[in-house]
């Protein structure tokens, strides 16, 4: 909260800048309470670094106290305690009582927050900010993704697929054996010059009881209490030095779990691959121009990366370094000396 | 009339010759196998039934009857996703 209180010092009565994900946001209010909650919240939630000097595109978020306009369109998500509509201008997110207006175009968000969001578990403030950030960046061509991002010698890997998939034990299996990461649920691409990049759009990672009790060595970066659900988790306090905010993509792979011991990759055809990325991809996009530009992306992404459904087995907890070492093939590393049968070599 | 692709689709070609489809109004995705995908050029070159038909006998050594069918078939395929639209028009 430091960093809120000097800026509001120095900068304007009540702003804060961050830059996330090469883009400038910039958090305005008419009240300080309100503005330093969403500042905290945004922080927590999202890999943002405070920043006075904002780059291009700069996105502006306001935090005003004012009464919800009536809403006219198509209701493009309603999932219980949220609710997204297009409209004439952009978007209009509802989470309880809260809710943003999001111009894409114009590159702005607008909106007041309530006391029960401003005081609610963070995971349940998520959303709200996570789709005015996914629209925002999706209005200057860049597209998010709901996968885990990981890397190691400067060669990314994707893990995509749904809820529930494995994404994330395979994405710590794989930091456990001494990759990076970025994300664990949420990327966002953007191509420059023929070359795709993801970039890590969230920040802690998302850990279920089970999924922590293979990896006990997390809970020292818990920051929220166990509920049953799942656990936020600061990835950085247990394994610090090993965020990196950018990688290009060498693989994507798809996780399924499976009841078999050995991890296998099976290779899928280039529209395989971009059918998969649009199935977890999509959805709340609905003007034509965002689909096509979504889609374009995420179909070159498919084109030029590699993709195989990865089928992983009691390994990847228990031998992270086989997992490691099996998908390190597909990307040209050389396994790091160990004498493990693979279940599928390449 | 000629059988016009719904400008609510988005698509993307892909290595293997596929198309994918992408309807905005309904948010599916689709992909076309290679008999399709090329029908589906085809289409969005405005291009009349009864050439298709010709197109299909000519690229793939059917028989007119063969191409026909499978053609109608396809298009009452993509009407029924309203992947193209105003498809009066059948090849005979």
């Amino acid at each position: 909260m430091s960093a809120v209180n000097r800026d509001l010092k120095i900068n304007h009565p009540y702003s804060v800048s961050y830059v996330l994900c090469g883009a400038g946001i910039r958090l305005i209010g008419d009240a300080s309470d309100p503005l330093a909650a969403a500042a905290w919240t945004i922080e927590a939630l999202f890999p943002v670094r405070f920043a006075h000097v904002l780059p291009l595109p700069t996105f502006q978020i306001g935090i005003h106290s004012q009464p919800e306009p009536d809403v006219d369109g198509e209701t493009v998500m309603a999932v219980p305690g949220f609710l997204a509509v297009r409209t004439g201008t952009g978007y209009h997110l509802r989470s309880g009582t809260s809710w943003l207006a999001v111009n894409i175009r114009e590159g702005f968000a607008s909106g007041s927050l309530s006391s029960c969001f401003l005081t609610a578990p963070l995971e349940d403030r998520r959303g709200l900010f996570l789709m005015a950030f996914l629209l925002l960046f999706a209005g200057s061509g860049r597209y998010a993704l709901h996968a885990s991002a990981v890397a190691i010698g400067g060669h990314g890997v994707l893990l995509a697929g749904a809820s529930g998939s494995g994404k994330t034990t395979v994405a710590c299996a794989l930091i456990r054996a001494g990759w990076d990461y970025l994300s664990d649920d949420a990327i966002l691409l953007d191509q420059c010059s023929g070359v795709t990049r993801v970039s890590a759009l969230s920040g802690p990672f998302h850990l279920t009881p089970n999924a922590l009790r293979h990896f006990p060595e997390l809970l020292v970066g818990a920051f929220t209490p166990p509920s049953g659900g799942k656990q936020l988790i600061d990835m950085s306090t247990a394994w610090p030095g090993r965020f990196i905010r950018e990688v290009e993509p060498t693989a994507i792979l798809f996780p399924e779990i499976t009841r078999a011991e050995s991890s296998r990759l099976i290779p899928l055809r280039p529209t395989e691959v971009c059918l998969g990325l649009l199935a977890t991809g999509a959805g709340l996009l609905a003007d034509r121009e965002s689909m096509a530009g979504q889609t374009a992306i995420i179909a070159e992404l498919s084109r030029s990366t590699p993709g195989y459904r990865l089928l992983h087995g009691a390994d990847a907890h228990r031998f992270p370094e086989t997992l490691a070492d099996l998908i390190g093939l597909t990307l040209g590393e050389k396994p790091a000396g160990r004498t493990h049968e693979y279940a599928n070599q390449f | 009339m000629n059988t016009q692709t719904s400008s609510d689709v988005v698509t993307a070609a892909m290595p293997d010759g596929e198309i994918i489809l992408l309807h905005g109004g309904t948010r599916q995705y689709f992909s076309l196998n290679e008999t399709a995908s090329f029908v589906w050029r085809l289409l969005e070159a405005a291009t009349p039934a009864e050439r298709i038909r010709e197109a299909l006998i000519e690229s793939y050594d059917i028989t007119g009857e063969a191409a026909g069918d499978a053609l109608n078939e396809l298009m009452r395929e993509l009407e029924a996703w309203r992947l193209i639209c105003c498809a009066e028009t059948r090849a005979s």
